[in-house]
């Protein structure tokens, strides 16, 4: 694939990227303005920047591929993942971003070491889970990164990681949530604009929609059903409605609680945004996605015609996007434009999970835990510091994967649902929910996924997703164990406006 | 419609409309203002 054109738009791109963490970093004064942009994200930046956030590296690559594989019963997907970034507006932004206001809170640890009356255990547990699971979600988006790089210009694996990761992390530590936020919004807006030219082509040129669902028919009717009956008579036929309940539950709470999504709503400048916000980027994201998922479809109707061939490997699904987009456009002008939409969307989650992971360690666990009386100058080093190991820890388990990579990747959303969703949820809907029920809610989220998760992967199939029987066990603690220690002051809970309601009357 | 059997564009359809007026009535009665705690 590789030209003199689409290396010349590449390197123009990534020049780009680092001439807006340039600009940004001359707005970084203090530690505020490097976590959350100084708070001042304007209404499109951040319902961009949320979009971004939870259309994660794979977008293009696997939701074509799921497309390609399963047909209709997998097109919940085009709703439950734009609906992630509408659920962390509404169910946890609209409220979190009001009490911010008064309290300053800089990350949403703040709010629940806040909420917990535990400024060190509860802040610590959900700092360093954040990290792991945002390094491990992290991996995996560096590994799309490297594929798409490699797949446009044959270069080696590591060589594809190591230019990506060296233009991110550069925009990314001098730039800070601005460059992150800014950088996003120009890549949201390339990826938007980008599917809304090419999927059609490609839908177009495989016959158009009605064409395409006549030969998914024909493979299987069932491919062009809402589910695929129970219980699951093909690798391909999971979608049955039960995994589809879990699926949607996963999708839509586990990766709207996730560190990297929530904690954009703590930059936005104002509540007022989280009006409309989540119906536009609802709107935006699943046209984007509903457009991919059928660019899948068209691609397998072409194979299934003969008219495409793609790669015989085990992963041949994730080819589908790309091949689909060569065989209606062979043009180069085209490739060249195709190349940046695909970094675009590749790149936003990576840079803001970077942040995320210097974010948590340098306010959560060095100033508010090894050291509270470090100045903010030291705070902001800390988190540039961070942010650098970030990319170096990451790039080394991309380039040499432990075994485990791929398992613990496909666990990541799964660990988000069931650490986060339930102690965050009773934080801001539960008066009875204390500091002891959070602590046995995220444990026993974090062991019950393990476990559910291994069991599922290793000795026998579930037949819903492993997360909903670990986010279970979490509520379950969290109910037990606070409903056993006394509640939080009453203070606390008027000053956090915890109850069963998302505004004050 | 898109040679999609009945049940299936009935099923997506419906799903969309609610998600939609959902999000359209969300955006009517948040009032977003910030309250003085």
């Amino acid at each position: 694939m590789s030209d003199f054109l689409t290396i010349g738009i590449i390197a123009l791109y990534g020049i780009m990227l680092i001439g807006i963490g340039s600009w940004a970093s001359k707005k970084i004064h203090n530690t505020e303005d490097y976590i959350l942009a100084g708070r001042s994200l304007g209404f499109w930046v951040f319902t961009i920047l949320m979009v971004a956030s939870v259309c994660s590296g794979m977008t293009l690559v696997g939701v074509s591929g799921f497309g390609y594989a399963s047909g209709w019963p997998g097109i919940w997907e085009q709703i439950f993942v734009p609906l992630a970034a509408s659920f962390a507006i509404i169910v946890f932004g609209a409220k979190l971003h009001a009490v911010s206001k008064n309290t300053g809170y800089m990350t949403v640890e703040d709010y629940l070491a806040h909420r917990y009356e535990s400024p060190r255990t509860v802040r610590g547990l959900a700092a360093v889970a954040g990290i792991v699971v945002s390094l491990i979600y992290l991996v995996g988006q560096y590994t799309a990164i490297s594929l798409v790089l490699v797949w446009l210009f044959e270069i080696p694996h590591t060589t594809a990681l190591i230019i990506s990761a060296v233009i991110i992390t550069v925009y990314t530590v001098i730039g800070g949530m601005y460059a992150v936020s800014w950088t996003t919004l120009i890549q949201g807006v390339i990826l938007i604009v980008g599917v809304l030219i090419m999927a059609p082509l490609v839908i177009i040129s495989a016959g158009g929609l009605t064409h395409i669902n006549e030969v998914l028919a024909s493979i299987d009717p069932n491919m062009v059903q809402p589910f695929y009956p129970s219980p699951v008579y093909a690798g391909y036929a999971f979608c049955t409605p039960e995994f589809l309940l879990s699926f949607g539950i996963l999708l839509m709470v586990g990766l709207a609680c996730a560190p990297h999504v929530v904690n954009n709503i703590l930059a936005a400048k104002e509540t007022k945004f989280f009006k409309w916000s989540p119906l536009v980027a609802f709107g935006i994201y699943a046209v984007v996605m509903f457009l991919v998922k059928f660019t899948g479809f068209g691609v397998r109707a072409l194979v299934e015609e003969g008219k495409l061939l793609l790669p015989a490997t085990v992963n041949t699904q994730d080819f589908a996007f790309m091949y689909g987009i060569e065989y209606a456009m062979p043009s180069m002008m085209v490739w060249a434009f195709f190349a940046v939409i695909v970094l675009a969307a590749v790149m936003s989650t990576t840079d803001r999970l970077m942040l995320t992971i210097g974010t948590l360690f340098s306010w959560d666990v060095y100033r508010n835990l090894l050291k509270p009386d470090a100045p903010d100058r030291e705070v902001l080093k800390v988190s540039q510091v961070c942010v650098v190991i970030a990319a170096v820890v990451s790039l080394y388990l991309a380039i040499n994967p432990p075994e485990m990579l791929a398992w613990l990747i496909w666990m990541g959303i799964g660990v988000m649902l069931a650490t986060f969703a339930v102690p965050l949820l009773a934080a801001l809907y539960w008066r009875r929910a204390n500091g002891a029920g959070a602590i046995a809610s995220m444990v026993a989220g974090l062991i019950g996924s393990g476990i559910f998760g291994y069991y599922h992967q290793f000795v026998a199939p579930l037949p819903v997703h492993f997360s909903l029987f670990a986010l279970i066990i979490s509520a379950l603690a969290m109910i037990v164990f606070s409903l056993m220690t006394p509640k939080n002051s009453e203070e606390v809970l008027n000053e956090t406006l915890t109850g069963p309601y998302i505004q004050p009357k | 419609m898109f040679g999609l059997p009945l049940n299936t564009q009935l099923a997506v359809g419906f799903v969309l409309i609610v998600c939609f007026g959902l999000l359209i009535w969300w955006g009517l009665h948040f009032r977003g203002d910030e309250p003085d705690v």
